[in-house]
Formats: structure tokens, sequence, C-alpha cells
């Protein structure tokens, strides 16, 4: 992939929609106790998406030191794997201010049976929730978008305001 | 034909290059067989180029008649049909009848009855020279030579006539197109969508067109042959690339597939597994891993030519293409283009059968390729005084021979460019050398690189004095960072950073650097710099002359071969047809920075979305693609993702304009189409 900034975060916000967002609320369903849904699947997606955007930005700036400007599948796994750890260990030390309180509201909304507040994330669940995502987001850069949005790989990720017309 | 001409019953016939430029003229004035070939001694009718055999085939006039019989020569001689009736053709006892509206493919080049000759040279311009005629008589002798007869010949007739009306105004009366083509009999069709070219980057803007919705019966395609792969698998084989090896090409780019997926990689993985190959994974986990844990991967010619057959089938190409030569194309004031175009003659149909053809169509593709293969001036030199040498070759040509011969004898060989083609060569000749351990290689660059450029925060690394990178250009030149960089420069930034970002590059690749390593170490390759200045033969052998960078004093070298891997030719104005549309409708070009031989000549000028701006008229569109856009908002024009990329930008653009009546390509046609792919039904 040889994306730009733009495509990094437009693919990214994509990418929560289709992916994220269905994987997260299986596992949620999945792990929530009695028929109800767990909230932390959603902090921990939340928080990915919050790091992704910034690793982003970053990834952006060392792809300038490659020769081909490109993003090797390789690096896009790596990226995610980075993200997902910093994302784990920010919310196990409770260093992202207004997740759980922003988070909790909008579940709330969804299921009244959680009233969660103590963010105990483990590890296991977090790591299988994880890798589904890399792995479908893999899944869904390399043939879904190609398929669906033919024009997105001669655009760097971006959905729109890649060309300029003259 | 003149009063001259009928009055002696003289046969002209007309010998044409690649490009369509009459190099010589002969008059057959007797009945007899006329031997056709590049020896001095024996050919009557002589083309000195390599292209042709010393006895390459021998034509007979008996009356009004001619025919023709190959004699053995190593490329074949062809009288080309249409593609209509492809094969149709009778033979016997090895003579092909030859009717005078067909013409006859002598190597690389083409041998026509002077009537079918006038209308290609009237769109060739003033500074063609006039062709050096020679008359053959009874005796063979040449009985005169002049240039000025055979001008006056085609003064009358029917063809002067489109001429004329082609060349006196810049739109033409479509009414009177229609008249002159019904006085001359020239059959006028009329489509929605003309594609000039046949190559690889008709076939994809004709794929895509295919895909978003037109139907094949509202496309031409106007080709030199009805094989739209043909001439880029013919330079891939000539380099010495057989089909099993692999091209410098990336697994999502895939000519016979818009969507880039399934790759090649998947694909070949599929492959394997039916096979039950243990290997199986390894095309896409490379993919994954490429290029920082793994080579980067690359197709297979074999498969890469097997799936463009496929697609060709499944949109219809067969029947959409026309072989035959763009002769001129001019606006109508209707707001739609004509193309004058002419086509072989189907055998058989007697000497009234029309060649010359009109296709009138309001949206048009040119894509006509690399004009030609480069030859050094030098070599031209050489080849003119030994025109029967076949150990100095230009690698885009045919030249099994050379090697046959190598591998036989041993020697030392020149091979000249530091490209891809001459990376692949230098492995070709390496593996020789398994074979022959006397085989020396001296390989000749012109400055010796040792650091590569820089763009942006990275380098471009080196090894062995040739800066590498997986493909011709950066990646990020097929729709990245450095693609939206070009697409928003002015002229002179693309120019600039095109030069830094091209260039003359090969791929990193392990086998070529161990080879090359061994190569130095066991003194059976040697690097040389400095540039070729004078070829000679001494004693058996070639004399090289090089003049080495900085005003070091010059060597001589002795090589039994030399391989000229210096490349194809990009300017536009060697094509007699784009030089006539240039010339016509002062078609303004892109600027070319650089020291190459392309400096200061460069592609047509078009928009972002291909449009060449300064052919629009009405409602009409001319868009092009490939190598003939060079220099302009796109890089990677002469890719096959780029021909893809171009294909789709055009269609959007047509969509854009709402000319065409085109429906936007969306999510759901394409999930549509992309099914259709899969299961090989016509989309």
């Amino acid at each position: 992939m040889t994306p730009t900034l733009l495509g990094r975060w437009q693919t990214r916000l994509v990418l929560f929609l289709v992916i994220v967002s269905p994987v997260t609320l299986v596992a949620s369903w999945l792990l929530g106790k009695s028929g109800g849904l767990s909230a932390e699947p959603f902090g921990l997606a939340a928080a990915m998406l919050l790091t992704g955007l910034v690793f982003e930005a970053i990834a952006q700036q060392l792809q300038r030191f490659r020769w081909d400007q490109d993003w090797p599948f390789a690096l896009f796994v790596g990226q995610a794997v980075c993200e997902f750890w910093v994302a784990f260990v920010a919310i196990r030390l409770d260093f992202v201010p207004g997740l759980e309180a922003c988070d909790l509201a909008r579940i709330d909304r969804v299921s009244r049976q959680i009233a969660c507040v103590d963010y105990a994330l483990p590890i296991g669940p977090a790591m299988v929730q994880a890798a589904v995502i890399i792995a479908l987001s893999l899944v869904f850069v390399t043939g879904v978008a190609p398929v669906l949005f033919p024009r997105w790989r001669y655009r760097g990720g971006q959905f729109s305001g890649f060309h300029r017309r003259d | 034909m003149s009063d001259l001409t009928q009055s002696q019953t003289v046969i002209e016939i007309d010998v044409r290059d690649a490009e369509g430029r009459v190099l010589q003229r002969y008059q057959l004035a007797d009945d007899g067989d006329y031997i056709i070939g590049r020896d001095r001694e024996i050919a009557h009718i002589l083309i000195d180029d390599k292209s042709v055999s010393r006895r390459h085939a021998v034509l007979r006039r008996k009356g009004d008649r001619l025919a023709l019989a190959d004699v053995g020569s190593l490329n074949g001689t062809l009288i080309a049909p249409t593609s209509e009736r492809a094969g149709a053709r009778e033979t016997t006892d090895g003579w092909q009848d030859w009717p005078r509206d067909a013409y006859a493919t002598i190597g690389l080049f083409s041998l026509y009855w002077r009537a079918d000759a006038m209308i290609a040279e009237a769109g060739d311009g003033d500074d063609q020279a006039s062709p050096v005629i020679t008359t053959l008589g009874a005796d063979r002798g040449v009985e005169a030579t002049s240039d000025e007869q055979g001008a006056e010949a085609d003064a009358s007739g029917a063809a002067t006539d489109l001429t004329q009306l082609f060349a006196t105004t810049e739109l033409v009366p479509f009414s009177q197109l229609l008249a002159t083509a019904e006085k001359l009999d020239i059959p006028v069709e009329t489509k929605d969508y003309l594609c000039i070219g046949g190559g690889m980057g008709s076939f994809m803007f004709v794929d895509h067109l295919r895909i978003v919705g037109v139907s094949a019966q509202a496309i031409r395609v106007i080709g030199v042959d009805p094989d739209p792969v043909r001439k880029w698998a013919d330079y891939c084989q000539n380099s010495q690339i057989p089909a099993h090896e692999r091209i410098r090409s990336h697994s999502a780019s895939t000519p016979d597939n818009i969507w880039g997926f399934p790759g090649y990689a998947l694909r070949e993985t599929w492959q394997r597994v039916r096979a039950g190959r243990r290997d199986a994974l390894e095309p896409v986990l490379r993919v994954f891993g490429e290029p920082l844990f793994a080579e980067t991967y690359t197709p297979r010619l074999g498969d890469v030519l097997a799936s463009v057959s496929r697609e060709a089938q499944r949109i219809g190409w067969q029947g959409m293409v026309r072989c035959g030569r763009a002769i001129a194309l001019r606006k109508l004031d209707d707001g739609r283009y004509a193309l004058h175009f002419r086509t072989p003659l189907q055998p058989g149909q007697g000497e009234e059968t029309t060649r010359d053809w009109i296709c009138i169509a309001r949206h048009v593709h040119i894509a006509t390729g690399y004009p030609a293969i480069r030859v050094l001036t030098v070599l031209q030199d050489y080849r003119r005084r030994h025109s029967d040498d076949p150990s100095v070759v230009n690698a885009y040509e045919p030249h099994d021979e050379l090697y046959r011969m190598l591998e036989k004898r041993g020697g030392t060989v020149l091979v000249e460019g530091r490209g891809i083609v001459a990376s692949r060569i230098l492995q070709r000749l390496g593996e020789l050398h398994q074979r022959n351990p006397t085989i020396r290689i001296v390989h000749l660059m012109r400055y010796p690189v040792t650091s590569g450029h820089r763009s942006d925060l990275a380098r471009r690394p080196v090894r062995h004095h040739v800066e590498v990178q997986p493909f011709n250009w950066p990646k990020a030149c097929w729709g990245g960072a450095l693609q939206q960089r070009l697409e928003r420069a002015d002229s002179a930034k693309r120019s600039e950073w095109m030069d830094v970002w091209g260039g003359t590059t090969t791929a990193d690749r392990k086998n070529w650097r161990v080879m090359l390593a061994e190569g130095t170490r066991q003194g059976w390759y040697q690097p040389v710099f400095g540039d070729l200045i004078k070829v000679r033969r001494r004693d058996g052998q070639l004399a090289l002359t090089i003049q080495p960078p900085k005003h070091a004093s010059r060597q001589t070298i002795s090589a039994d071969a030399l391989i000229d891997c210096t490349g194809l030719v990009a300017d536009v104005t060697t094509s007699a047809f784009l030089r006539d549309l240039i010339d016509t409708h002062a078609l303004p070009r892109n600027r070319a920075a650089g020291t190459g031989p392309e400096r200061g000549m460069s592609g047509l000028r078009v928009t972002n979305a291909f449009e060449v701006k300064a052919l629009r008229t009405g409602s009409g569109r001319v868009y092009a693609a490939g190598i003939i856009t060079a220099n302009g908002p796109y890089a990677a024009v002469d890719s096959f993702l780029g021909l893809s990329f171009a294909a789709l930008r055009a269609i959007d653009d047509l969509v854009h304009s709402r000319t065409a009546g085109l429906r936007r390509f969306g999510p759901l046609a394409s999930v549509r189409q992309w099914i259709k792919w899969c299961r090989g039904v016509s989309p």
C-alpha cells in the first residue's frame, strides 16, 4: 500500500465501521453475562481507534524514509499490533481520560444491564478481539476494498479528495 | 498510376519501415523472380537490416500479379491478412498470392504495392526524405534512380482527394467527408468509441469500457496485430524473458482484472494448492513480507500472457479489433472525429477491394506505445557497413542466434546499458557462462554510480553501479503521495521530480547480485565506464572504442559480440500518425528534463484525466495513454497498473462530462462485474 495521511485516516474510519464495530459487538455479546453486553471490548475498540489515528500520523512520517513511500502489509500488521499494546496498556493504567465515561454512557443506552465502571479488560479476550480485527482488516484492504471501490488503491487509500481536476 | 508506369507496365513496390516511412521504391519492369534479402550480392530488393535474412524471400511477377515465397528466412514472410479472414489465405508450393492491396512483412519492414503507398506519405509531412527509386529490368540490373518520378505519379487518383480533404481544413465537414468517401468507394463506419493502437493501452481502456457497460458493437479498435499483447510479448521474449521467467511487475498489477484482485500471487498460490505443492503459500507470503522480509513478488510472463488472452476472449476483443494502420485523425464539424486507416486486403477479392477506411467516433482513445526500438547512432553506422553481422544486436530485437553462437564458440560480449533489460541479458549470459566458461562479459555503463538519488527523506540503493527499485518508479507513483504531488505540480516540477524518481534502474534480485559478485571475483564479469563512440571490425573481432567519463583517454576493447540494452524510443514524433496529429492540431507536449536521449522531446500534454484537451471538439473527447503521455501528470504511464489507472480516470472523466451517457461505476456495479469476471462470463 502507498497511503497518504488522509487515506490512512479515511481507511481507518471505514475499517472501524465495517470491521471493528461488528467484531466488537460480537466480542461484547460473547463476553457479556446473562445475555447482556460487556463494555470492555468497546473500550478497547475506542482506545485502538484513538491510538490508531495518532499512529497513522507517525507512520506517515516514517514512510517518507522509504524510497518507495510505501507501507508494506507487514508494517500494516506490525503497526496494528503496536497500537493494540499501547491502547491496552493505556486502558490498564487508566491513561485514557474520559474514555470510560463516554463509552459507558453509550453502552448504557444499548443495554441497561451494564453498569460496569471498573475497567478490568482481561488480556486473553482482548488479544483475541484485536487479532480478529487485524486479520479481517488485512483481508479488507487486500481483497474487499479493491473490489468494492476500484479507485481506492489509486488514491492512497482515500475515498475522496485525492485527485484534482485541471 | 502514371502514364509512364502504365505504358511500361511497371509494378512499383515500396519498402517501408516499422513506422510506415518509405525507404526504397523498386520498379519491377519485367516478369520473373526477384530475390528479397539483405545480401548485396544476391538480393534484387535489398533491405539492409538485421531483421531480414540474407536471402529472405522471392518475389515473382507474372503479368499483373505478384506472389511471394519465403526461402527459409529466420523471421518469416507474411502477406498480412485481415482480422476477419485470418488464416483463410491459400498457398500452393510455398507461394503466397500477393494481391495489390495487401502488404508483405519482411522482418521489421513491410512491402507495399505502390498504389497503396500514397496516403501514408501525405501524412508524413515535409521532412520525410523522398525514397530512392530503383528500377529492376530483365537483367535485374539497376536501370535508373530518381527522386521525382514517383512523386509525380501519385498526383492523381482517389487517395489524393482524401488527403486534400484532410489537409486543407482543421474541421472537416461531415457531408464533404461522406461525399468524398462515396466517390472513392471508401467504407465509413460509425462507432461510439474508437481506440487507436491495439496494444495493451487500448486493451485496458476497452476492458474498462466493457466492464462499465459499453457494448462490444460500440467499440472499434485499430491495431497492427489482432493480439493485444503481441508487441509487448515480443519485447519480453527478445529481451530474454521466457514464459516461465518473472517480469518486473507487481502481483496486483493485473491487466486482465481491473480490480487487482485476485492478484497473480494469490492465483499462483491457488495453482500450487491444486498441484499439491508444499510451497503453495510462498507467493502470498512473499506479497505480505515484501520488500522488507522477502524479495518483491513478481508474476511469471506466461501467467500474465495467458490471463490477458482469457480476458480478451471474455470481452469479445476479436470482434472489436481490426488490423490496420492509423493514418490521420481529424475533427469533424459535428463534434466527432474521423480516422482514416488502412487495412491489409482480404485475399482473393481482386484488385477492387477497398483498403482505405474511415471510422467516425465521438470518443477516441490513443495508445500507440513505443514508436521504435532505439538503435544508437554508432551502431546504426556499423550496421550500415556490416549488414550481415549477427554479433551486433539490440536487446529488443530477435537475437537468439547470438546466444547459440556464444555457447558454441565462447568469447567476449559487451553489454551496453544498465536497465532491467541489461540485467536480464546479463543473467542469460551468466547462465551461458556456466555451460561455456570461456564466455566473458564486459558491461559498459556511461558512468559509475556509487550513491543513489535522494527524494524526500529517502535514498535509492545502488548495487553494482546500478540504482535499484522494485519497479521502474517508486511505488507511490502509482497511487500514493508521489502521484498526488505530481498531479498538483507544474510542468517544471514534474520533469524535475520524474528525473529523480525514474531514470535507468533495475530490480534488486538476489540471483543477479550473486551472479555479478561471483563473476567479478572470478574475472568473467567486468564493468567498464564510458560512451561507445566507435565500432569497427578488425581481425575477425569487434574493436570497440570507448570514451571514459571526465575526459580520460580513450580505450579500445576487443569483443566478439555486442548487445545494446539502451531501450526503446519514446519520442512521439517518430510515429508518422502522431507527428501528423501534432502538426495538424498544434498539440502541446510535455517538457522532459534529464540527460538521456529523450531530453526535450516528450509525450503529448494531457489533463490529469488523460484528455488531450487540444483535440476537444463539441461533445467529442480524445484521451491518450501509455508512453505517448510521458512526463505528464502521471509518472508510471508505461506500466500495466498505470494503463489501468489511465483507463479508469478517462472513463470517470467521460462520466463527469456527461457526453457519453455513461453511468458512474459504483460499488454495486463493481461487485457485480467482479463476480462476472470470476465466473468468466461476458460483462
